[in-house]
């Protein structure tokens, strides 16, 4: 069987994406654990001006860079074709990739995270809040 | 849960991502169309092999080797275990068929970019010889002989 790999947009429109890579896993309480749509997971903060990231989740804070990726990497859609082409005996549900954008760089936290212990004790409302985003390794 | 979803956004995504400003922050959250996106995969490959793919100059096929015009990739799956956060462009939802995220609308000064899945791994090109036996045969079948320049 053959895939085409396809592009629409082109060269110059094809949209960037971004990655965001931290080791380990990011873990919702369990009461969220199957709607995570719209939850918010934490702040990604660029303290100076280099390329240095700080990514806060819950009480836990990440350090990290902005790096450049080795190889490009292509967002690829897999798009079902329902085709008519059955005279070359062609099976009839082919597939086609079609590029929707291109990865150049990354954010990568490759640290443990730190404890962020100097927090004041957050009001009940706040607990609320900080629950939704939190995250245990 | 009702507490987030009240909280104002602004708008964001991989351009939020990959220009955030320094002394700034901007709010990473699941999508609103979060979840396995099976459909969505990374392929990586080389700089050069780029302009052709996206230009289309020639028709490229993925088939655990990916053809060009004159050279053969094997295609393998290279796992991770890190958390990969996929995060689109903020338009995203126009080329997933999508309404526009309305939580990414309101216009307030919090910028959120949203991940849409979380990525098992990509794909990866390694050059290969391309399989020529059948080829070979072909060309045994019918060798090119003296007889044949006077045809």
């Amino acid at each position: 069987m053959q895939i085409q790999v396809k592009c629409s947009c082109g060269e110059e429109k094809c949209p960037e994406w971004a990655i965001l890579e931290l080791q380990g896993v990011v873990e919702a309480q369990p009461s969220f654990k199957d709607h995570l749509q719209n939850l918010q997971i934490g702040s990604l903060c660029r303290p100076t001006s280099q390329e240095t990231y700080t990514f806060t989740v819950g009480y836990h804070e990440l350090t990290g860079t902005k790096v450049p990726l080795k190889k490009p990497m292509l967002v690829l859609k897999k798009i079902k074709l329902d085709t008519e082409e059955e005279k070359d005996n062609i099976s009839s549900s082919m597939v086609e990739l079609d590029v929707i954008g291109v990865i150049r760089q990354r954010i990568l936290f490759k640290t443990r995270p730190k404890a962020l212990i100097s927090k004041p004790q957050p009001t009940e409302k706040e607990k609320a809040c900080a629950a939704v985003s939190s995250m245990s390794n | 849960m009702e507490i987030e979803k009240s909280q104002p956004y602004g708008e964001g995504g991989a351009e939020a991502i990959l220009n955030v400003q320094p002394n700034t922050s901007i709010f990473i959250a699941y999508h609103h169309l979060f979840g396995p996106h099976d459909d969505l995969m990374l392929l990586e490959l080389d700089e050069m092999l780029l302009p052709d793919i996206l230009n289309q100059r020639d028709k490229s096929y993925v088939d655990a080797v990916l053809c060009r015009q004159s050279k053969t990739y094997a295609v393998k799956f290279v796992g991770t275990s890190n958390s990969v956060f996929l995060i689109p462009p903020s338009n995203l939802s126009i080329s997933l068929g999508a309404s526009p995220n309305p939580s990414e609308k309101d216009h307030e000064n919090s910028v959120v970019a949203s991940v849409i899945k979380v990525v098992p791994g990509s794909m990866e090109l390694v050059k290969v010889a391309p399989r020529l036996d059948k080829l070979k045969l072909l060309l045994s079948e019918n060798p090119y002989g003296f007889d044949k320049c006077h045809k």
